[in-house]
């Protein structure tokens, strides 16, 4: 694995550690809400968008699991609520892989993503609570966990997006493969 | 082309993986609940994190009770105006309250118009029958001369029936009276619109509205509003009328100026009596004569 990539990797889950005590202990005293903003899912999408799915979803797997050990949830939910988001963001975000010789296309634009991933999560968060049957009702979870969740991570994403950014700058590499390979 | 297989493999390995240790973590948090692994998991994570959200709860701090204090400012501001905005309704309610308590005083007086007038000597009988065919112009009661009934007597609703004008005695025998009802043209009753100065005229049956009433020759120049109180006179030209002054009829529900005589232009109002006359069950009589 190369220098990079490993570099990179350190500084994702330094990243997920911050952004989860962020989460925890941060983003809800400013919250009217019972949802919070959900900062962890903007470094998903942030990582599937200009890392690819790998290391968006070691980011959210670890994310999910730090948030559901810290805050008493059942282990495992939130880490697949994640790796939902990062393989839907990752797959289609439409960013293909270069040809032989050729940059990659450029990265989309993540914070519609951000708002989809953070939807997504949200959702799959709520249908786990209500099909468990240990939920408020849906009406009321859409209102006062859902929506403002989206509301407040949409807003959080316009500060936090260029600070990702600037730790994990989109890349343009020429494929792995060779033009000489290639032909 | 090898390199790229070979990493689509290891994405899909490594999301694979990551899918099968949430699933079992899951499938262990359910089995154990809080306690074994899973419980020493969350121990283990809450102790490491503790100090650092301790510091982020912290430094967060001012800028939270910030926070409160700007949003707790702005509710205030609102409550404020909230209660600005009660305190002005409050102040019209009340307004209302006392003008409905004036209303409703006028109202009881007019209802009980014989209580408060205790100079005209009463008796009080039941109503017999009505005149049939048409709108009732004359009822019979159960009270006559042996009683001290004369005619031209007036005759008034209890405040039960209404508590208005009924009419006046047209005969008379010992057990007996026939009242003639404002409903009978014949009857003349010269009435004035209550606390309206010069609203005089002469109540009529209403055309074309059975059981209704017209004030009419009314000078135009009189201020009469819906819900205005029309009572009797007291006079008819120079002259003392039939009817003491005061008594209720009934209350105005329309007014328009099409009563045109000559040059003079008068306002015929509509008038909707106290009494309903077709189901009146008893009346008093005042010995006028």
């Amino acid at each position: 694995m190369a220098a990079h990539h490993v570099l990179d990797y350190v500084k994702a889950l330094v990243a997920v550690f911050v952004l989860m005590v962020v989460q925890v202990s941060v983003t809800p005293q400013f919250s009217p809400f019972v949802g919070g903003a959900d900062v962890m899912v903007i470094l998903v999408v942030a990582l599937a968008i200009w890392r690819g799915l790998e290391l968006a979803a070691v980011a959210g797997f670890a994310g999910g699991f730090l948030l559901d050990a810290v805050l008493y949830r059942n282990i495992g939910t939130t880490s697949l609520a994640y790796l939902a988001c990062a393989w839907v963001v990752a797959t289609f975000a439409g960013r293909g892989e270069a040809g032989a010789g050729m940059l990659m296309p450029a990265a989309p634009r993540p914070l519609p993503w951000v708002v989809i991933g953070a939807l997504l999560v949200q959702v799959c968060l709520v249908a786990v609570q209500v099909l468990l049957g240990n939920g408020y009702p849906v009406g009321y979870l859409i209102w006062h966990q859902i929506a403002p969740s989206l509301l407040q991570t949409t807003l959080l994403a316009l500060i936090l997006l260029p600070l990702l950014r600037r730790l994990f700058r989109p890349t343009r590499m020429r494929s792995d493969v060779s033009a000489a390979a290639a032909f | 082309m090898l390199l790229s297989k070979n990493r689509v493999i290891r994405r899909r390995a490594v999301v694979g993986l990551l899918v099968a240790a949430s699933l079992m973590l899951l499938t262990a948090s359910y089995r154990e609940g809080s306690t074994g692994v899973v419980g020493s998991m969350h121990s283990g994570v809450v102790e490491v994190t503790a100090p650092f959200a301790t510091v982020a709860h912290r430094v967060t701090r001012p800028f939270v009770d910030g926070w409160h204090w700007t949003t707790g400012l702005v509710n205030a501001r609102n409550q404020t105006a909230e209660v600005k905005t009660l305190q002005t309704q409050v102040g019209l309610d009340a307004s209302k309250i006392r003008e409905l308590t004036a209303r409703l005083a006028t109202a009881n007086g007019l209802a009980h118009w014989v209580e408060h007038n205790t100079q005209y000597k009463t008796v009080s009988g039941t109503v017999w029958a009505g005149s049939s065919g048409g709108p009732t112009k004359t009822v019979l009661i159960g009270i006559g001369s042996d009683s001290g009934v004369a005619v031209d007597d007036t005759v008034v609703a209890p405040a039960g029936d209404g508590g208005g004008l009924v009419g006046r005695v047209k005969q008379v025998t010992g057990s007996t009276a026939l009242v003639q009802v404002l409903l009978d043209p014949l009857t003349g009753v010269t009435a004035a619109v209550q606390g309206e100065q010069g609203a005089f005229g002469n109540i009529i049956p209403a055309s074309g509205t059975p059981g209704e009433l017209s004030l009419v020759q009314v000078p135009a120049s009189a201020h009469v509003k819906e819900g205005d109180t029309v009572v009797t006179a007291g006079v008819s030209g120079r002259l003392p009328s039939f009817y003491p002054a005061g008594i209720p009829i009934g209350r105005v529900n329309g007014l328009n100026l099409t009563d045109q005589s000559g040059a003079t232009t008068y306002a015929s109002i509509q008038v909707t009596p106290f009494v309903d006359f077709g189901n009146l069950n008893s009346v008093i009589v005042l010995e006028t004569n």
